[in-house]
């Protein structure tokens, strides 16, 4: 690949064309400037007009975040009020200003290292990983006294895209995002805070480009395709032509989807679906109604658990979230996943230990039972809020279910909850539906059997991709290998749609491959009726299912589940739908 | 000067939110407020300070409090922690 031309993981999908503009957090280097002694107070002064700006700049900070994104996000910035203003950081500094004669960066610098050395040496893991803070404010201060314009960013001469090493949520909140074309970083995933926002408000995002910000600083003009997850730096004309007209047609595009906003989701032949919301944070609710979803497919409660880290969400918490989302999505019915902290970080807050592959380790319904308490906690939460609305409208998944008996002891579980909770005079209903995530092969392979049992199946695309083909789709070396349209994987999909078919239990699906334009008519000749999504890809998956016909899908999955290669299957899948993709300009 | 032992009592122990209220609550005062681990004291208006205590659930503590509002700051203090900081358990 040539130099101008980089690849990423897109995250957030879209075009974008523009002038670069790239932010980078690395840290600034410090310098040792002995000093004459007449400039040691003056350096004293700069150093207390530094820290004064760092503490304005953090007040604002906290209020902004406070305004745009609720009081929990603020918590934070009011512990970097209180280090900016400690003791400890700044007498030490000026300590060493004076009695050393230097410069106030060093002894920022030498103080800030010593602090986080104590830091790291504290035997909890959550405690030592506050040395982050320290960091965060001290380069602050630092930015403060290079005379850096912490401001640039706030004051962007739009519109821009922004390319950065990381976009930590401080920074995010401060952004003018109406002038923020796309997001290239670095660094930062797929639920990331920073890339939860930008997808929720539409803009194209592409992580883990390496190189990013170093051919960002040397291009003038750059093109993002966050589709295919490529940057082009510098394109010549006829590209960046090209693009530009790949982008008014994908505006054009999204005018014309407005129009599906009320219709059903019907095929030509009158096979009706439900399209869901795979929702995160109550924010996207909003666009989910917006565009007339049939209910929420999966609500990802751990959400909730990151929000008000390292303090754990109670059972008013949990009760008052759900009871929000219920009313929120206006009587539809709710679909809520126990929590499912897979993130190695997450997972680490909670369990307290490091695992060699956090992926096969203790995360979904196996962590929920070596907690017993937070999983008590979420799930007295949970049929507490269920018994004020009609039986259905909240429906509690379990995920990364492996064999029938997790389910039976989760089902058993739910069962004396809703024992105690009676006992202590609350109104639970009877019979809420409990559902399984089938997204580990061994469950899928066991559909019939989960079906007997379940009230209903989702099925997890991504991490059944991943652990059928063995695959890390973040790992860039064997990337290439993860197929969706691989037959195994197909196959395991079929069996699952068809066990819920023969028992007549819903089954839903909550991956990636929901909303992917050429997996769904074959996910609906497949007999799939529940496709749950992104809230923004609705209108095109809506649009796409209208042109298509139930019959033939049909009959063109009975012949894609024979073939014995993903490329035969990808390339069956093209032929076939070309006529349905064009007509909805969707692009595979 | 006031002298009481202390005992952590919530659940999750001395964290950033929960040393950040003992911080406000020790700047309402005058005097100097200082809290200690097995003899180890750090200024109670320092977060750093407090958080490198790595005090958890069931560490016992000394708080000793010395200036013209001793008494009241050393309730404030206490009463803070057996409130369990504010958080539910």
């Amino acid at each position: 690949m040539s130099p101008g031309r980089l690849t990423g993981l897109g995250v957030s999908p879209g075009i974008a064309v523009g002038k670069p503009v790239v932010q980078e957090t690395r840290p600034i280097a410090v310098l040792k400037i002995p000093l004459p002694a007449a400039k040691v107070e003056g350096e004293v002064q700069r150093f207390h007009l530094a820290v004064e700006a760092t503490i304005e700049r953090i007040i604002e900070n906290r209020n902004q975040a406070a305004r745009q994104m609720g009081e929990e996000y603020a918590t934070i910035f009011e512990a970097h009020h209180l280090i900016a203003a400690d003791s400890s950081l700044l007498d030490p500094v000026c300590d060493m200003i004076r009695t050393e004669r230097v410069n106030a960066e060093w002894a920022v610098d030498q103080v800030v290292a010593r602090l986080v050395k104590r830091f790291e040496a504290l035997p909890d893991q959550y405690l030592s990983e506050r040395k982050l803070d320290v960091l965060d404010v001290s380069s602050q201060i630092l930015g403060a006294l290079h005379g850096q314009d912490p401001s640039k960013l706030e004051n962007l001469e739009g519109p821009v895209i922004l390319v950065a090493d990381d976009l930590p949520p401080s920074t995010a909140v401060k952004l003018p995002l109406d002038k923020v074309l796309a997001f290239v970083l670095e660094m930062g995933g797929p639920t990331s805070h920073t890339t939860i926002i930008a997808r929720s408000l539409g803009i194209p995002v592409i992580v883990g480009v390496h190189g990013a910000c170093e051919a960002g600083h040397h291009s003038r003009r750059m093109i993002v395709d966050a589709f295919e997850g490529k940057i082009i730096f510098d394109p010549d004309p006829a590209e960046e032509a090209e693009y530009i007209s790949r982008l008014n047609e994908h505006l054009e595009q999204q005018a014309q989807l407005q129009e599906v906003r009320a219709l059903p989701t019907i095929t030509r032949d009158g096979r009706e679906v439900s399209l869901l919301a795979n929702i995160d944070l109550l924010t996207e609710v909003d666009e989910a109604v917006h565009w007339n979803v049939a209910g929420v497919g999966l609500y990802r409660s751990e959400f909730l658990y990151m929000q008000r880290s390292p303090a754990l969400p109670d059972e008013d918490d949990h009760a008052e979230v759900y009871r929000n989302l219920v009313s929120s999505m206006g009587g539809r019915p709710v679909t809520i996943r126990t929590f499912d902290l897979g993130g190695k970080k997450l997972a680490r807050e909670v369990t307290g230990s490091d695992e060699a592959n956090p992926v096969l380790g203790l995360r979904g319904i196996r962590l929920c039972f070596s907690k017993p308490d937070f999983f008590t906690t979420q799930l007295r939460g949970l049929l507490r809020a269920a018994g004020e609305f009609p039986r259905g409208r909240i429906r509690i998944m379990f995920p990364l279910i492996s064999c029938i008996e997790e389910f039976r002891l989760a089902r058993l579980l739910v069962h004396r909850v809703t024992d105690s909770l009676r006992n202590e005079g609350f109104k639970i209903q009877n019979d809420i539906p409990l559902g399984a995530m089938v997204e580990v092969p061994a469950a899928a392979v066991m559909a019939e059997e989960m079906a007997c049992e379940a009230d209903f199946l989702s099925i997890g695309t991504n991490d059944l991709i991943q652990y059928s083909l063995a695959v890390d789709r973040a790992n860039e070396m064997v990337a290439d290998l993860y197929r969706p349209t691989s037959p195994g994987v197909l196959r395991l999909i079929a069996k699952v749609i068809k066990a819920g078919a023969d028992r007549g239990i819903d089954v839903a699906m909550c991956g990636e491959m929901a909303s992917d334009p050429l997996m769904v008519p074959l996910l609906l000749g497949l007999g799939l009726k529940r496709f749950s999504m992104n809230p923004l890809a609705v209108p095109k998956i809506r649009s796409l299912i209208r042109q298509l016909s139930f019959k033939e899908t049909s009959s063109m999955a009975q012949k894609a589940l024979k073939l014995t290669t993903a490329r035969e299957v990808e390339e069956f899948l093209l032929e076939r739908l070309a006529l349905s993709l064009a007509k909805i300009k969707i692009r595979v | 000067m006031t002298i009481r032992e202390l005992q952590i009592i919530n659940k999750l122990g001395l964290h950033a939110r929960a040393a950040a209220k003992v911080v406000h609550a020790a700047n309402e005062f005058e005097s100097e407020v200082f809290l200690g681990v097995d003899g180890e004291e750090v200024n109670a208006k320092s977060i750093l300070g407090l958080l490198t205590l790595a005090a958890t659930q069931g560490t016992p503590l000394t708080l000793r409090v010395e200036g013209p509002d001793h008494a009241e700051a050393a309730a404030a203090i206490e009463a803070l922690f057996r409130n369990r900081f504010g958080e539910g358990e």
